[in-house]
């Protein structure tokens, strides 16, 4: 388990070195657009839940995002994202996870990425058409209630109330555009793909146990239980959304 | 009015000071005065000016045409061709003063220019600007031919004879009426019928209503027709003597010179159908005619002046010379030039146009096209022979080339641009061939030691022949050669020699020209080493990175010329929007100020769209840039390279000086932007729509912004040494936005303003 886990973090440093290891080769000043190089966008997304069922309603992402053209190609940025409801398929299935109700869920994103802006039709970053890949880490807010009694036998009532916070981390890739608007204004339409990791590695292997049992595993089984609750409908809000920019390029 | 009076009597004094002046220290000629309202008026103003002069309701054939009838003169007028207030519109001016001294209305219509073109040609607008070549003046025998000439213009403008034709050529492409049945091939020489008729017209009216009624001899125009028919040739017929291009060092081995000459087709062209002029039998035929029935009593060759107009022919001949060297017309520009020098022995702007021919020939040796020779009819083929010869070994070429400079050097050792031009001669030598000076002094101490390397028969013409044959026009010794065929003896065959040793031999006795060589030696041995290095040393770019283009700066001040934009529909409605054009190439202006003042580099722009009367001073400098430019890309596809065979232009230097001078800056850019739209199928969108619903946004955005392609290309360059600074160009498909135009502007200043850290 432990190997896998090493895996994903490898593969998670690889994504951000070979992201942000362009900067290193920037030897000369970027033209930016019109030798402004520095964009900041207001993000408004929207990711509808690929669960078992897809409800009507998206989930909306709020974010901040800044970046900066670092060639004439490349942007480096960071954002800072957040939501505060979910709204998501309503699961019952055979793992851990189904012993516990999601009553609530605010989930706050921290990320780097690159955008790397195409060339073609005379585009110049920060302006143009680009592919973005990054990494998101998650902090998972939820609010449950969970059914007492173990797997095979639990009470068919969520009576206990609880709460917790759990954590991801999720590299992405994705797509857009950025317009520019009277020589100040920025216009971005994008789409990215995330994957939230720490919820695929919760899910392999612990699929099945029971909630209550004795002494120490018990209260392991509960959390673990508990978290994947939390990082589940995470992964489903999080696997595509589409985003629709407004800001400033300076 | 009393401007207008003091600027004629000024304009008067200037021709006449420029006509004692003479052709020593000739200096191509440049407008003078303020800048004509054809120049400064905008397309929408000049239009509704010109539909003010046509009575009654007008169609929207008319309006079309009116509107891109001002357009194409706003283009012709600020495209740099165009001379204005100089001795030769002066002239020209006055002959239509004289053939309209009896319309005062039509002679306040009637503007004459002068374009700076090498072929034989004239032309009329609807609104009455009337255009002569310098090709046509150069080649012109008297001033009653000129007269006629005119005439036969003005009776265009007079009887609105571009209008008419526009109208019918829009019937019969669009079948109406009589036409509706043609096919392609019947529209086409119903076409070319019109206008064979209003040629005819013009020929016939042009005589009986100014012609006849204007001082000028009937019996000087009777060989009109053949400087149409002659015009391709040079502007006389005289033997071309090899001897020209040798030293006391060196002469060309016999067989260089060819023993048979073309003689020239006299042959009258016969009727085409499909040319939009009459055959020239038939038109000469009617003027002979006319000629023939009345008496020329009291009427004169010359009503202007004969030394006025001998005057000016010589300048357009000086003129000449230069414009078929920047048409890449070397043959002529080195005969016409070298018949020039017969009357003009010596002269520096003569003996530095053949210079500069010679190392453009020996620069873009394939240009001149294997057995070029072979086209050419006269006494030019001599030359054309030798040229051939000559660069059938690029040895030989180069050799030449830098012995005509050496000889240049020596003969003006002061001359600045004399100088540029051996120097890169030296160094095209010395870099293509690896001769260094010291192998020249060698040929130089062995040729101390023979009289010459090869002796060439010298070609013994009689005095008495040779003068009889100079008085003759060219039309005359043409028609003369009809009966004798000219052979010459060939010489015994020599070539093997290697000449090419000794061209500048007897110039290496001399400290300054050795000087010379030494210096572009040593500077191509240093370039050599460097060269070396860099490729030993694989880590450096030697300043090319991929990602950001070449960094070509510092450039802290750029002049920008004319900066151009054309944009139409193409497609089945082929339409171009002259308004917009017009509108669009004032907004580049603002987008290239803009852009290069957040880049940091100061732009000084030369937008002739925002020319006013006063600007006569900025006319003349964009002129010279763009015939400093036209030269520069006499080096062909190398433009585009800064190779080490990078060539540096040396005509024209003290203008550019000047310019330098002017402006603070040796940087000068040139822009050009074309738009196409083009006229989508939308079937296809609305199918994928169907079909592909999420990809709805995507599909709007192809129907909004499709089908369209634009081209941005930008041109920097270094006016003191020639060297391209900068060269970006771009192709824009579907998103024709103004961000992506400001950003390839400003990414343009961007490159220039960088430095090269690897620098």
């Amino acid at each position: 388990m432990k190997n896998l886990h090493l895996k994903f973090v490898r593969v998670i440093i690889l994504v951000l070195l070979s992201t942000f290891s362009i900067g290193v080769f920037a030897q000369r000043k970027a033209p930016g657009y019109m030798g402004k190089r520095f964009v900041l966008l207001y993000d408004q997304g929207f990711s509808w839940s690929f669960g078992r069922t897809i409800r009507g309603i998206p989930n909306f992402f709020y974010t901040l995002q800044g970046d900066f053209a670092i060639s004439k190609k490349h942007s480096l940025g960071a954002e800072y994202s957040f939501r505060t409801r979910y709204y998501g398929s309503d699961y019952n299935n055979y793992n851990l996870g189904s012993n516990f109700q999601l009553e609530r869920q605010m989930v706050h994103k921290i990320g780097i990425y690159s955008k790397m802006f195409s060339q073609r039709n005379g585009h110049i970053a920060p302006a143009g058409p680009y592919f973005v890949t990054g990494a998101h880490f998650h902090v998972i807010q939820s609010n449950f209630r969970a059914k007492p009694g173990d797997y095979y036998n639990s009470s068919p009532y969520y009576s206990i109330r609880d709460k917790g916070v759990t954590f991801d981390i999720a590299p992405f890739i994705g797509g857009g555009k950025q317009y520019i608007v009277a020589n100040r204004l920025v216009l971005d339409v994008s789409m990215r793909i995330s994957l939230p990791l720490i919820n695929i590695i919760r899910n392999i292997g612990f699929g099945s146990g029971s909630i209550y049992g004795d002494g120490i595993a018990d209260e392991v089984m509960y959390n673990r239980g508990k978290a994947i609750r939390a990082t589940q409908p995470n992964f489903e809000a999080n696997i595509l959304e589409l985003r629709i920019g407004f800001g400033g390029v300076m | 009015m009393k401007t207008h009076i003091i600027t004629l009597v000024l304009l008067q004094l200037c021709l006449a000071s420029a006509i004692a002046q003479g052709f020593e220290n000739y200096q191509p000629v440049r407008s003078t005065g303020r800048l004509p309202e054809d120049f400064t008026r905008a397309v929408a103003d000049a239009a509704r000016s010109s539909a003010a002069d046509i009575p009654g309701k007008k169609s929207q054939e008319d309006k079309d045409f009116l509107l891109s009838s001002a357009f194409s003169l706003n283009r012709i007028m600020l495209g740099g061709k165009v001379l204005f207030n100089d001795p030769m519109a002066i002239f020209t001016n006055k002959v239509a003063d004289e053939l309209l001294k009896n319309h005062p209305e039509l002679r306040a219509r009637v503007r004459i220019y002068i374009i700076k073109s090498p072929y034989v040609n004239a032309f009329a607008t609807s609104d009455g600007a009337i255009f002569i070549n310098i090709g046509l003046l150069a080649q012109l025998e008297n001033e009653a031919q000129l007269a006629y000439i005119l005439a036969h213009e003005i009776v265009h403008v007079e009887k609105k004879h571009i209008l008419d034709e526009y109208k019918k050529q829009t019937e019969i492409s669009k079948g109406k009426g009589v036409y509706r049945d043609l096919n392609n091939s019947e529209k086409l020489l119903a076409r070319s019928a019109y206008s064979k008729e209003k040629e005819q017209e013009a020929d016939e009216l042009g005589f009986l209503d100014y012609y006849e009624r204007s001082g000028y001899s009937y019996s000087a125009i009777a060989g009109v027709f053949d400087i149409l028919k002659y015009g391709h040739l040079p502007i006389d017929e005289i033997p071309f003597d090899k001897s020209f291009f040798e030293n006391p060092g060196f002469s060309f081995p016999v067989s260089y010179k060819l023993a048979d000459l073309a003689s020239i087709n006299t042959d009258d062209e016969e009727e085409d159908e499909e040319s939009s002029h009459p055959a020239l039998p038939f038109r000469r035929e009617i003027l002979e005619k006319m000629i023939k029935t009345r008496s020329g009593e009291g009427k004169k060759d010359y009503v202007v002046g004969e030394a006025d107009f001998t005057y000016i022919r010589n300048m357009a001949r000086f003129e000449l010379c230069r414009l078929q060297l920047l048409d890449e017309d070397y043959n002529n520009a080195i005969y016409n030039s070298y018949v020039l020098l017969k009357e003009f022995p010596d002269n520096q702007y003569l003996l530095k146009i053949i210079g500069n021919a010679l190392y453009w020939i020996s620069f873009n040796n394939d240009n001149l096209g294997k057995s070029f020779y072979k086209n050419v009819e006269g006494e030019s083929q001599q030359l054309a022979h030798l040229l051939y010869k000559l660069s059938s070994k690029q040895r030989d070429i180069d050799m030449v080339n830098v012995a005509f400079a050496t000889k240049l050097k020596v003969m003006f050792p002061n001359d600045k641009e004399v100088d540029i031009l051996l120097r890169q001669s030296v160094k095209h030598m010395v870099e293509s061939h690896q001769i260094s000076d010291k192998d020249l002094s060698e040929a130089y101490m062995n040729s101390m030691k023979i009289d010459t390397v090869t002796q060439a028969k010298p070609e013994v013409v009689e005095p008495e022949k040779k003068e009889e044959e100079g008085k003759k026009s060219k039309y005359k010794k043409i028609a003369d050669s009809k009966t004798n065929t000219k052979t010459i003896a060939s010489g015994d065959p020599s070539d093997s020699l290697n000449f090419y040793k000794y061209t500048v031999a007897a110039y290496m006795g001399t400290t300054r020209i050795k000087t010379i060589f030494k210096e572009e030696a040593a500077k191509y041995e240093e370039a050599e080493s460097v060269r070396k290095s860099v490729k030993l040393n694989k880590s450096s770019k030697g300043g090319l990175d991929y990602k950001y283009g070449k960094a070509a700066g510092p450039v802290d001040k750029i002049i920008v010329v004319d900066p151009y934009y054309f944009g139409m529909t193409v497609g089945k409605d082929k339409k171009v929007k002259y308004l917009k054009n017009e509108q669009e190439e004032k907004d580049m202006v603002n987008r290239i100020e803009e852009c290069g003042k957040a880049a940091g580099v100061q732009t000084d722009i030369i937008e002739p769209k925002l020319f006013s009367e006063n600007d006569v001073a900025k006319y003349n400098e964009m002129v010279v840039l763009d015939e400093w430019l036209s030269e520069r890309m006499l080096s062909d596809t190398r433009i585009l390279e800064n190779t080490p065979q990078t060539p540096v232009t040396s005509l024209g230097t003290n203008e550019i000086q000047k310019i330098i001078e002017t402006h603070g800056t040796e940087y000068a850019m040139w822009t050009v932007s074309l738009f196409e739209q083009r006229n989508r199928k939308r079937g296809g969108l609305i199918v994928g729509m169907i079909l592909l619903p999420p990809l709805i946004p995507i599909f709007i955005h192809r129907v909004i912004n499709g089908g369209s392609v634009s081209h941005f290309m930008a041109l920097a360059f270094n006016l003191e040494n020639g060297e391209l600074k900068l060269s970006h160009q771009k192709t824009i498909w579907d998103n024709n936005y103004g961000y992506i135009k400001n950003s390839n502007i400003y990414f343009v200043f961007h490159q220039l303003k960088q430095v090269d850290k690897a620098q």
